[in-house]
């Protein structure tokens, strides 16, 4: 009976420590960057600059004019360069947003209260 | 229309609820009706989103070799907002216009493409400079001056790229724009500009360059310039000495703009005034020249206080009729078009609609009207409370204004002053940094010596900068830059330790001169009430001379007095530059070769002085009269009693006077007086002509260390010279008994008579 309880204990250990590192190793996983994310953008650090392209529609099928295939809709900057870069960090940048989302200050909402963000959409001159 | 700068994404994307236009206006339960009012709501009001779609960030507008935005343009104006980043990067051409109501096609350039049906684009990863340009050139040139040209600018002649000081991604250096994909712009801090200030300054400074040598940037070694002109000017400001680019400085939106090619015609409701206020038609003048050139000229820039330091600016005047509201902030304005169909309808027919706007004269007789007297701006108001009406707006605790710059008016009498900054015309008027077009640096102010800047007949203080564009003659008015800079004609006022220091050496000076001078009053009364004994005793006592100085003292002291003479008279014109602004300063400054003479001739003097203190320690040290005059010279008791014995003879209590020895108290006085004034002068002095070595001895020492040094020098040196002037002059020329003085300064001699009254105790 003894020698039961100890191979129980040892069972125990055994699972409690597999589980444990299981666990570890997901939230590990979850927050590291996949490594083919972490090649692709080796790759792209590699080459400097993009290689040939397919053209992308809004709805991200590709654009071949060469075989006609969706050759009758413009292409879409956001599904054709979003296809390798963040196009959401990189439209965060301050030339794409012109103030949008940002909160007026106070002197400057006192003397503009029609404005709604410190972007030049008029009001000053 | 925004989207013929903005690269797209953002506002042009999204709308305020963050739902992507024409996504949300497709949607039947949003009710979004194509062309029409939907509520009024400014994101979809007469906007038609589902057909031309929206304005995508357009990646290769900026990282495309070649770009053309003149294609993008049109397709914008055309409301093919989908199909603009298609024709601007020539992949193909874009029949159809949305606001014409077709439904646009594409065909594509199949020379564009390679056999497998992919595109190999000329991707620049940093932008070049005429992508830059396609948004910056025109915003650039109205009210900012710029060119970006090599023509006008060291850095484009240098061929840097805009992003080489406008650093991002893995390029930029401060963490709050650092990283991967990272695109917010290094920026600078533009004071009319309010988007991310957060973001302000994390551009490459020209210190960044100029210091370290970056980018191969020349390290600049400013010889001779004082340490407090880094600390209180921009470099822009003398690296700026004219300004090549006109810019906007009054924007005059009270009348209406009859020059030609002014597309689209509501811009007539703005004219333009240059910098030498002159109407300036600048729709009409850009019109005429191709993208990226502006003709040239030439002016000088005004210079204003802006955080701390002096910048060349363009603040530009605001002329415009407003909306105030009773108990509410701000003031509101009429729309564009509702002013400009006024002043349209009005010219029609001048005598029937609005016919008060004919009382509007052109005073100046410049060509262009001005509203500037009270009956001119009445006419205004009235006429825009008229046109409103007719619109339908009641004007019911609302009040028509004129505003002009940083005030405003309901009937051009009573005037109410609106708050603003001290570099602002008006808190409603941009300002902007004029931080391009660089000229080179042998042009550079300052490059052809101090009087550039300081002399009356500078331009840097004195410059006449408008103040106001009409007076009631249709005249500019003026005042003179350096209030605008921060001056008043007034010594500077410092904090922290240079504020201490000149505390410290005010109060010596005047605790020290006050002490002088009441010694010199009482001594001058007692010997004057003394006088006719001392004449007796003087016939009375020894006859012939003793020799009281030996040829290295008398040395010393001509040395000395050379010395003081050169430092007195260059530092009297050098003391100008203490009172920026006033023009009695600036004309000590720019007198007779002006500051880099008088430098000149106080270093020389300097030299002088410092050669004499080693020459007086050497002295003290091996020659045996020296040892022992330095050991006579080191305060004891006695002189504290016979400073006190002293006091009692000159009010009356002693009819005797306490008998010196070879130096009496106030000649150690004297003596000790002039040893700590070497120190702190000779001292203070080096380290503001050799600032380089300071800055190497005390790492980290700031411009207001060098303030210290100054204040140091100027109050001691005043001290000095009043004491000299006061002090040793009444003691060896104008004290009673002894007018006209002695050469006793060139032979050393003193009479045996004289050494018996005044160094009865002296051992010859």
């Amino acid at each position: 009976m003894q020698g039961y309880n100890r191979l129980f204990m040892f069972f125990l250990v055994i699972g409690v420590l597999l589980a444990g590192s299981t666990a570890y190793a997901l939230v590990q996983a979850q927050q590291q960057v996949p490594s083919d994310k972490i090649y692709e953008q080796a790759k792209q650090d590699a080459m400097g600059i993009c290689p040939p392209i397919f053209l992308r529609d809004e709805n991200g099928n590709v654009i071949n004019p060469v075989t006609g295939v969706n050759a009758d809709v413009p292409y879409s900057p956001k599904q054709t360069c979003g296809k390798c870069h963040d196009y959401g960090k990189i439209t965060e940048g301050f030339h794409f947003m012109q103030g949008k989302g940002e909160k007026m200050t106070a002197g400057y909402a006192a003397l503009y209260p029609w404005c709604t963000t410190p972007g030049q959409y008029g009001g000053r001159w | 229309m925004c989207g013929v700068c903005h690269p797209g994404g953002g506002s042009l994307e999204y709308d305020r609820a963050g739902n992507r236009y024409d996504l949300f206006a497709k949607d039947p339960k949003n009710n979004i009706t194509p062309g029409g009012i939907n509520g009024l709501d400014g994101d979809y009001f007469k906007a038609n989103w589902a057909k031309s779609g929206v304005l995508e960030a357009d990646c290769l507008m900026c990282h495309l070799k070649d770009y053309n935005n003149g294609l993008r343009k049109k397709q914008i104006s055309a409301l093919n907002f989908r199909w603009a980043a298609t024709a601007g990067a020539g992949f193909g051409r874009i029949s159809g216009s949305v606001a014409r109501g077709d439904t646009p096609t594409v065909t594509y350039d199949l020379s564009r493409f390679g056999p497998d049906g992919k595109v190999t684009l000329p991707v620049m990863k940093k932008p070049a400079n005429e992508n830059c340009l396609f948004c910056h050139h025109e915003p650039g040139w109205k009210k900012r001056g710029q060119s970006f040209s090599k023509r006008t600018d060291v850095h484009m002649r240098a061929g840097l790229l805009c992003v080489d000081c406008h650093v991002t991604g893995r390029d930029a250096t401060d963490p709050r724009i650092y990283g991967r994909e990272e695109h917010q712009i290094g920026k600078g801090d533009d004071p009319g500009d309010f988007v991310r200030d957060d973001l302000d300054n994390t551009m490459r400074t020209c210190e960044d360059c100029h210091e370290k040598g970056i980018l191969n940037a020349p390290i600049p070694k400013h010889k001779g310039f004082p340490p407090a002109h880094f600390e209180h000017i921009a470099c822009q400001t003398c690296h700026m000495p004219w300004h090549q680019v006109k810019a906007a400085l009054v924007q005059d939106a009270s009348v209406f703009n009859k020059s030609p090619r002014i597309s689209p015609p509501p811009k007539r409701i703005w004219s333009f005034y240059g910098p030498d206020m002159k109407p300036w038609n600048y729709y009409g003048f850009a019109l005429g020249y191709p993208e990226g050139l502006q003709p040239l000229t030439q002016y000088r820039p005004v210079h204003g206080l802006y955080k701390g330091k002096i910048y060349p600016l363009n603040r530009v005047y605001t002329r415009w009729v407003g909306i105030k509201t009773a108990g509410k902030a701000g003031i509101g304005m009429p729309h564009m078009k509702d002013i400009f169909m006024m002043w349209k309808t009005h010219m029609d027919a001048p005598d029937k609609n609005y016919p008060l706007l004919s009382a509007i004269k052109d005073d100046n007789r410049d060509g262009f009207p001005e509203v500037n007297r009270p009956d001119e701006i009445r006419a205004l108001v009235a006429s825009v409370s008229a046109m409103l009406k007719k619109k339908g707006e009641t004007l019911n605790g609302r009040q028509v204004v004129f505003v002009d710059g940083d005030r405003y008016t309901p009937d051009g009498n009573t005037w109410t002053t609106i708050p603003k900054k001290p570099y602002e015309y008006s808190p409603y008027g941009s300002v902007f940094k004029y931080s391009h077009d660089i000229c080179p640096a042998k042009n550079a102010l300052g490059a052809k010596g101090c009087t550039e800047c300081h002399s009356d007949k500078s331009d840097f203080f004195f410059a006449q900068v408008m103040k106001h564009p009409f007076d009631a003659n249709g005249k500019p008015t003026y005042e003179p830059q350096y209030k605008l800079m921060g001056y008043d004609g007034h010594s500077r006022r410092y904090a922290g330790v240079a504020a201490t220091t000149a505390a410290f050496f005010k109060w010596l000076a005047i605790i020290v001169l006050a002490g002088l001078f009441i010694h010199i009053l009482l001594d001058f009364c007692a010997r004057r009430r003394d006088i006719k004994n001392r004449k007796e005793k003087y016939t009375q006592g020894p006859e012939g001379e003793y020799q009281r100085f030996n040829p290295n003292f008398l040395a010393q002291h001509l040395l000395l007095a050379v010395s003081v003479i050169l430092l007195t008279v260059s530092g009297i014109f050098l003391w100008g530059l203490r009172y920026p602004g006033a023009h009695w300063a600036a004309f000590l400054t720019g007198a007779a070769g002006g500051i880099d003479f008088w430098r000149l001739v106080h270093r020389a003097g300097g030299l002088v002085l410092t050669f004499t203190c080693f020459y007086h320690i050497i002295y003290c040290i091996v020659h045996p009269e020296g040892r022992r005059d330095f050991v006579l010279m080191l305060p004891r008791a006695k002189d504290f009693t016979d400073f006190f014995k002293n006091l009692a003879w000159f009010v009356g209590l002693s009819k005797e006077r306490p008998r010196f020895g070879r130096f009496s108290y106030f000649e150690k006085f004297d003596y000790w007086a002039v040893f700590w004034g070497c120190i702190v002068m000779v001292g203070t002095g080096l380290a503001m002509w050799f600032p380089e070595v300071v800055t190497w001895l005390i790492p980290g020492i700031t411009a207001h260390g060098f303030d210290a040094f100054k204040e140091a020098h100027a109050h001691e040196a005043l001290l000095a010279v009043a004491a000299i002037f006061i002090w040793h002059i009444y003691n060896i020329h104008f004290r009673p008994g002894r007018f006209p003085g002695s050469l006793m300064w060139m032979h050393g001699r003193m009479p045996k008579a004289e050494k018996a009254e005044e160094h009865p105790e002296e051992r010859e």
